[in-house]
């Protein structure tokens, strides 16, 4: 394969040497166009233009040059011995040309009748951004991508809102045109030329039964035939801190903590309990003795400084791209390093792709997307729960360096102590992704396409402990791989007859996952030399593995028809087979329709409008079950067994997990969607609107069955949810002068969902469908419905506290008595819950301003997301434990925590519990400056005089700050004062770009 | 070269047409499990229902034994011999209003395990006609399986009251539960302990662990006494009694018998509580292994069994007189520290002063080795070493406030210098890992001295007290207790005995509940939750969650709940 690469760039690489030509390619606007296409026509001899839309290129009197952009009219101009050429693209009609994914084939922008959107990807280039989901976070409207806060880590996915309650709540990912299963971490985000989303039903539909919760297609980059070669290297370097600089308490702020503990008998109870004690001291209290012991000597110690590091994220990538006549090709190497906040939360990743597409003959194609990623997470991270756990007297180590192994004097194992552990955890994927296109040569526009993939995903993990399973040495090895395979066929007819455009694309296909694993684990070790490596030398070995296989088999049938490009129609089939499907459900059909109407097509409007097309589409998509779930498992592990006798043999034991459900089935969601996609005011106003409205019927749900059945929950198929929205998405330039522009782009989305019905079943007689309070599901309310104790204020001393409170606790409001009588005096879960609020958005909101001033650029990028009165609540809870343990922990001074002297405290005291225990809740809303980054380009002289292509450095900051009423460490997250978890990251980036 | 070129695309073509279109979609679509069973193919052979049975085994050891601090002491916190050590309202069942709430996930953990135990017997039961066993293997294992149906059932019963009967294996999903009678639950214990002591096998025949005809002989005959049926209480106890392989430890044996100690003492040593072992007095004894698959115990991890965490107390956690923290070398096996304790479960006042009587110095049970009484300072290098923590000149500081981290406490929950070689943090000091706390060894169930109590109350109740005086008086004997004169026996002073014999060792609360005494001698002996108690605590609320999942029919809430 690299043979063949080489290959192709020395072919390429000859043929060219005459006199230069340079200039620049703008749009009509003025706006110069970088990654424009300039070639000979004719010749293998060509090449893009610079950030600056600025090209040069050796050419020869008589050459006639081909100038091209995607959306653009393209241009031929004939060489007549000038030394430069200023091109000037006409828009086809701006962004409207733009080609988009559509699953199984792409289509122009101004044929889909269904909502694809695009995501602007440009725009968040400069961003520290490992995984390309962090790309569109905030940045497409109706799809949420989660925060993350670990090193590598995928961040969650919701395409317009939720439409499960116990189903798969991620989209389909398709790579290349393939159904992809891996982590999207592993795909270089350098790498991608396009994220395409699907999000209306007769969009997704073409992915049956695995569409409901949106339809991604990424698409990696590609040379270019007959384009000289491009070699790029982008590299940056960015620094990270946590979002809030909350610390752990200090030895002063923590000794009066634990006066606040024992405030019974540190303060005098003839004072209210505000006036010390004199006879109290620490030796009293009931910490442990280590800590009374340590808090005597004077220690202190600062735990958090110790668990953290410097945080940094740091990325190379290099690749090649370019083309001849009949081959195109892109290489490219990338290299990600990343530290996170907590000491060994590490990760690094090495990825090599080759794309590779060869015209072999006049009807045949082959090519490859091929890409290999080595992720490696090792690093054995201490938990910050026992971090924090740990009392700002007492050390990790003694006076002679020893570690210690139980710092505060009971099980609590120093932290610190784990971060010292051998570690490996390596992930490799190898995927290959393979096509071949034979344009059938006695039918016009007949093509075949055969897809096979075939990708390898190897995760091997090892850690060595010396100090686990109780200091006797621990070791675990785990191996796990899982193997995919996938076959298109897919033959599609695309032709044109006068004002008739048809494109129809037929596919059959397969796809087979399987997956196995192994855990060999032990502990007790004597000689510890070995690691990891010898796991033989355990005193205790254990093994355990597992493994398991599903299966897809599709057929899928799209006609797209187009008149005068003014009427469009789509119509879609597709019928999917699930191994995972019960015995009685093996298959389902999943068809679609859509149709567009360009309004400003039309004669009778002469040109009053510009753009104009209006859409609408209804489709029915599905939301699979797991593999296995309607089956009845048995059981045999090892809390299971049992051994008869001193000295006796290990008898296995087993049970019935699972009650089997052969009538099991996916979720059916049916969707409508209006929208109009418009352009006014001379390009200066674009964008575009979608309504929708969906319903999901089937719903797959662990329905809550009385445990005297001996299973406590059954997968079942029930009840209906309804889900509509409106997505809204505006790009205009208010300002544009020759030096100067502002472009602004708004999205925002808002989207609600209502369960219409559960179970069906009216046992109270109410002559209303009964909710179904066990699962916390109701009627006629959102999914994300929280049902609980309201909380009033806290108990103070001297109040009239209710039987199983205390001052300090929170006080519940009693709502009602026994069957909504009055309220009788005391909190029961029959009557005193109630629906508090819910945890949807009420919208969301990104807002991205980019202002262009000659070589300078700035952007920056408003993440918002409101919860409205009583929306996007999360609770926020407080450490708890045992006066004795409270006493020996430390907290994060973020914990505004009740004590007499303190009364009007946010958090109630959590040492000790009351007879029902709950937090408070909050709102999450919160507007974040999530992207910021200034970049100059530097000018072409100068980079004439350096000898590059091109040349752009920048500066970029993430999260710079967030506007929130949420009491701690991330609204997004909803980590609040009690975090055990890891901290949102602000990062300060500064990077490079430059080709040749 | 171009025709080669046609023939590679035209097999590239066909292959793919033919992979796909080729199968058979339903044969392909076919879902088989690899890595689990399914029910269809793992109840058929003989040694699928040992599996079966073994389930039940673990599940009964996991539900009387399991590490929680709650859950599984409830039997024992809250009663007349135990309470909550630190006096905490909120946790450890130190006040009853709190507790005893049909929300507390307490009793729908109960009510759980059990119904999950009933169902899998049930799922035996159910599945052993259409089976490959043999009418012989058939018998044996039908009777097991009833045997755990009907010790669920005896708890459930005692603990909530009438429960629903399930007696077949669920297999679609059902929410139309209703409570049974607690005498329609309570007869069909009987049925199902009838058919096991009938058709299981005689305690010399089974292993170490296995239930046999007299371990259901012995609950069918306290059964038989709760349903007032006293002279079939007799027959059947008498049984367990008179077998000829029973018969009560009186001399020392096992494993210690050399070092100082009593037979009282040995009968808790480490691998002296089987059959094999000499161990005669033993009926059923919960199997535990350390560091082994299905042992249960570990030394690397987990405190299961973990006795000797809730009752040993905290005493390494005493400060000096003056303040210090250096007047222990901390978590010690032995006697004066019990090993690696918490300070979670004390004895009542009552227990640890009151219950022995004249006999404070005689009773073997309150032996220097049974009982440990004094708590001193165990570090040398303190000028308050060998002290006692409680001197009323010069109390141990924090102790003074807080008592809890002292009190005496019976040995039987420890394993004095015999803990496991690998959780010894030094062992030369016998110092102790932050994770021990597990009791290493087996436990009892049942044992003889029990059944001679039982058949004392059956006696005492059929209004024949002089023969309930010579069953007591056989277990006083053994312990050098001055006998009881028969006037003096009275359901009361059983409770006593039984107190005395079996701290610890009995779930106390189900005795209490059973003979009616619950509240009565809560109220009376135990400074903790004497005020709290209330009468209707005598039965455990019906977990809200159940009758909020029973949605087709009603399950009514236990007299004085709220819901009720």
């Amino acid at each position: 394969m690299l043979f063949l690469v080489l290959a192709v760039i020395t072919l390429s690489l000859q043929g060219y040497a005459q006199t230069s030509l340079s200039g620049t390619i703008t749009g009509a606007n003025g706006e110069p166009i970088p990654g424009a296409t300039v070639i000979v026509e004719g010749t293998t001899n060509g090449t893009v233009t610079n950030f600056d839309g600025k090209f040069s290129l050796d050419v020869k009197e008589g050459d006639v040059l081909l100038f091209s952009f995607v959306g653009m009219k393209s241009q031929k101009i004939a060489y007549t011995g000038q030394t430069n050429v200023d091109v000037e693209l006409e828009a086809d009609m701006i962004g409207l040309e733009e080609v988009v994914a559509v699953g199984y084939g792409t289509m122009k922008k101004s044929d889909l009748t269904g909502s694809a959107v695009k995501a602007d990807l440009e725009s968040f280039r400069e961003a520290p951004n490992t995984s390309i989901m962090q790309s569109l976070q905030g940045s497409v409207p109706g799809v949420q991508i989660g925060q993350v806060n670990r090193a590598g880590q995928d961040p969650s996915i919701n395409v317009r809102g939720e439409t499960t309650i116990n189903g798969s709540k991620s989209p389909l990912v398709v790579l290349d045109g393939v159904i992809y299963r891996g982590r999207i971490t592993d795909i270089n985000p350098a790498d991608i030329e396009s994220v395409d989303i699907l999000k209306d039903a007769s969009s997704k539909a073409v992915y049956g039964a695995q569409a409901a919760n949106g339809v991604i297609l990424i698409t990696t980059k590609g040379g270019k035939k007959s384009m000289k070669p491009t070699i790029s290297y982008s590299g940056y370097y960015s620094v990270s801190e946590p979002t809030k600089n909350y610390r752990l308490l200090n030895r002063d702020e923590w000794l009066d903590a634990i006066k606040t503990i024992e405030y019974k008998d540190a303060y005098t109870e003839a004072s209210g309990y505000t006036q010390p004690n004199p006879d109290w001291d620490y030796s009293m209290s009931q910490a442990l003795p280590a800590v009374i012991e340590a808090i005597e000597s004077g220690k202190e110690y600062d735990w958090w400084d110790s668990a953290t590091q410097n945080a940094y994220t740091q990325n190379h990538v290099l690749n090649i791209s370019g083309g001849g006549e009949k081959t195109s090709y892109f290489v490219s190497g990338g290299f990600t390093q990343q530290q996170a906040l907590i000491i060994n939360d590490d990760y690094s990743r090495a990825n090599l792709r080759v794309n590779l597409d060869m015209d072999i003959t006049s009807w045949l194609t082959i090519g490859t997307n091929t890409f290999l990623s080595f992720a490696d997470y090792s690093g054995s991270v201490p938990s910050i729960g026992n971090i924090r756990r740990m009392a700002p007297v007492v050390t990790p180590q003694d006076g002679e360096g020893n570690w210690v192994i139980n710092p505060i004097g009971d099980n609590t194992v120093n932290p610190l102590l784990n971060a010292q552990a051998l570690d490996s955890d390596k992930r490799h994927q190898i995927n290959l992704n393979n096509y071949a296109k034979i344009n059938i040569p006695w039918v016009k526009g007949l093509t075949y396409r055969l897809n096979y993939n075939y990708t390898l995903n190897a995760r091997n993990q090892a850690n060595f402990n010396e100090f686990g399973a109780g200091i006797t040495g621990y070791a675990r090895k785990e191996t796990a791989n899982s193997y995919t395979t996938l076959l298109d066929n897919i033959i599609n007819y695309s032709r044109s007859f006068g004002d008739h455009d048809i494109n129809a694309t037929l596919v059959y296909g397969f796809n087979e996952t399987e997956w196995e694993g192994t855990v060999a684990d032990g502990d007790g070790y004597t000689n510890i030399a070995l690691g990891f490596n010898s796991l033989e030398q355990a005193t205790n070995q254990y093994i355990s593995s597992g493994a398991w296989k599903e299966k897809n088999l599709y057929q899928m049938g799209r006609i797209a028809y187009d008149y005068k490009n003014r009427y469009l129609m789509t119509a879609t089939l597709r019928r999917d087979g699930f191994s995972g499907f019960a015995s009685n459900n093996k298959f389902g059909l999943f068809p679609s329709v859509g149709a567009g109407w360009v309004v400003s097509e039309e004669e009778f409007l002469g040109e009053t409008l510009e753009y104009l097309k209006l859409r609408a589409s209804y489709g029915v998509t599905g939301n699979q079950t797991s593999r296995y779930s309607s089956l009845a498992k048995v059981v045999s592990g090892d809390s299971q067994k049992y051994v008869f006798g001193d000295g006796g043999v290990t008898v296995n034991g087993q049970s019935v997990s699972s009650m089997a459900n052969n009538d099991l089935t996916w979720e059916t969601t049916y969707e409508t969607n209006f929208g109009a996609d418009f352009t006014f005011f001379n390009s200066k106003l674009r964008g575009s609107v979608d309504y929708y409205n969906s319903t999901t019927k089937d719903l797959l749900w662990n329905v809550v069955i009385p445990n005297m059945t001996g299973f406590s929950s059954v997968r079942t198929n029930l009840g209906e949810l309804k889900n509509q929205g409106i997505e809204i998405n505006l790009n205009t330039t208010p300002v544009k002068t020759s030096d100067f522009s502002w472009n602004l782009n708004v999205n925002f989305a808002h989207n609600k969902n209502k369960v219409v019905s559960l179970l069906g079943e009216d046992n109270d007689g109410d002559g209303m469908e009964d909710d179904l309070v066990a699962s916390g599901l109701f009627i006629g309310e959102t999914l994300g419905s929280i049902y609980g104790y309201e909380v009033e204020g806290i108990w103070q001393i001297g109040d009239e506290i209710m039987d199983g409170y205390f001052p300090g606790a929170y006080k519940l409001k009693d709502q009602a008595g026994p069957d909504g009588s009055e309220p009788d005096g005391t909190i029961t879960a029959a009557d005193d819950r109630v629906i508090l609020g819910h945890d949807n958005p009420l919208f969301t909101m990104g807002v991205m301003n980019k202002l262009d001033y000659k070589n300078f650029s700035l952007k920056f990028f408003f993440n918002i997301i409101e919860g409205g009165k009583n929306g996007y609540m999360g609770y926020n809870s407080r450490p708890t434990g045992t006066p004795g343990t409270m006493a020996s922990q430390n907290w994060f001074n973020s914990y505004d925590l009740w004590s007499p002297l303190n009364p009007d405290a946010t958090y109630a005291i959590g040492w000790e519990s009351p007879a029902i225990n709950t937090n408070i809740l909050q709102s999450r809303s919160f507007i974040r400056l999530q992207d910021i980054s200034l970049s100059y380009t530097l000018t072409e002289e100068l980079i004439d005089k350096i000898g590059l292509g091109s040349a752009k450095v920048y500066v970029s900051g993430k999260n710079m700050f967030t506007i929130t009423n949420w009491d701690g460490w991330d609204p997004e997250t909803g980590q609040g004062i009690n975090s055990d978890a890891y901290p949102v990251m602000r990062s300060y980036t500064i990077g490079l770009d430059i080709s040749f | 070269m171009k025709k080669f070129i046609k023939y590679i695309a035209y097999s590239i073509l066909s292959a793919g047409m033919l992979v796909s279109t080729s199968c058979n979609e339903d044969e392909f679509l076919k879902e088989v499990p690899m890595d689990f069973y399914s029910p269809e193919n793992s109840y058929v052979t003989y040694d699928n229902f040992k599996s079966a049975l073994a389930d039940l085994y673990a599940r009964v050891r996991y539900i009387h034994f399991r590490y929680t601090e709650t859950e599984t002491y409830v039997h024992m916190l809250g009663t007349d011999v135990a309470k909550n050590a630190r006096h905490e309202d909120n946790r450890r069942l130190g006040n009853y209003g709190n507790y005893f709430v049909p929300e507390n996930g307490l009793f729908s953990y109960h009510w759980e395990q059990w119904y999950k135990i009933i169902a899998n017997a049930n799922t035996v039961l159910s599945r052993m006609e259409s089976s490959e066993m043999t009418p012989t293997q058939k018998a044996v294992v039908e009777a097991e399986a009833k045997f755990f149906r009907g010790f669920a059932y005896r708890f459930l019963g005692y603990l909530y009251g009438g429960v629903p009967l399930v007696l077949e294996e669920v297999t679609s999903p059902r929410a139309d539960f209703v409570r049974a009678s607690q005498d329609e639950v309570f007869d069909q214990v009987i049925a199902d302990f009838k058919d096991a002591a009938d058709a299981l096998p005689g305690i010399t025949e089974v292993k170490d662990g296995q239930v046999s005809n007299l371990v259901a002989s012995y609950y069918l005959a306290e059964m038989y006494i709760t349903k007032g049926q006293y002279g079939d209480a007799i027959t059947e106890v008498s049984k367990v009694i008179n077998d000829p392989s029973t018969s009560l430890m009186t001399e020392r044996f096992g494993t210690r018998k050399n070092e100082p100690g009593d037979v009282y003492w040995d009968l808790f040593r480490r691998d002296n509580q089987n059959r094999s072992a000499g161990n005669t007095e033993a009926l059923w004894v919960a199997q535990m292994e350390i560091d082994v698959p299905g042992g249960f115990l570990s030394t690397t991890g987990g405190y299961d069994n973990g006795l000797e965490r809730m009752c040993a107390p905290a005493i390494w956690s005493c400060t000096t007189p003056d303040g210090k923290g250096d007047g222990f070398i901390r978590m010690r096996t032995g006697y004066n520290q019990g090993g690696r304790g918490v300070s979670f479960m004390a004895n009542t006042d009552w227990f640890i002063n009151d219950i022995w009587g004249d006999d404070f110095d005689n009773d073997m049970r309150n032996s220097q080795y049974n009982f440990q009484r004094t708590g001193v300072y165990d570090n040398p290098d303190s000028p308050w070493y060998g002290k006692p923590v409680n001197d009323p000149e010069n109390p141990s500081a924090n102790w003074k406030n807080q008592k809890w981290r002292w009190y005496p406490f019976p040995i039987k929950v420890t394993t004095p210098y015999n803990h496991p070689e690998t959780i010894y943090a030094d062992p030369e000091l016998g110092t102790l890992k932050s994770n021990a706390g597990s009791t290493f060894r087996d436990m009892y169930y049942l044992r003889l001295a029990e059944a001679y109590l039982l058949r004392a109350e059956a006696y005492h109740l059929n209004g024949d007290n002089g023969k309930a005086a010579d069953d007591i008086n056989i277990v006083r004997n053994r312990v050098n207790s001055t006998p009881v004169e028969s006037p003096e026996v009275d359901i009361d002073y059983i409770l006593d005995e039984r107190a005395r014999e079996l701290v610890y060792e009995e779930q106390r609360r189900l005795t209490l509940v059973r003979t009616g005494k619950l509240i009565e001698r809560v109220r009376k002996y135990n400074e903790l939750n004497g005020d709290d108690i209330e009468d209707h605590h005598k039965l455990f609320p019906i977990p809200y969650s159940v009758i909020e999942a029973n949605k087709d029919a009603e399950i009514t809430q236990n007299p004085g709940y709220s819901g009720s």
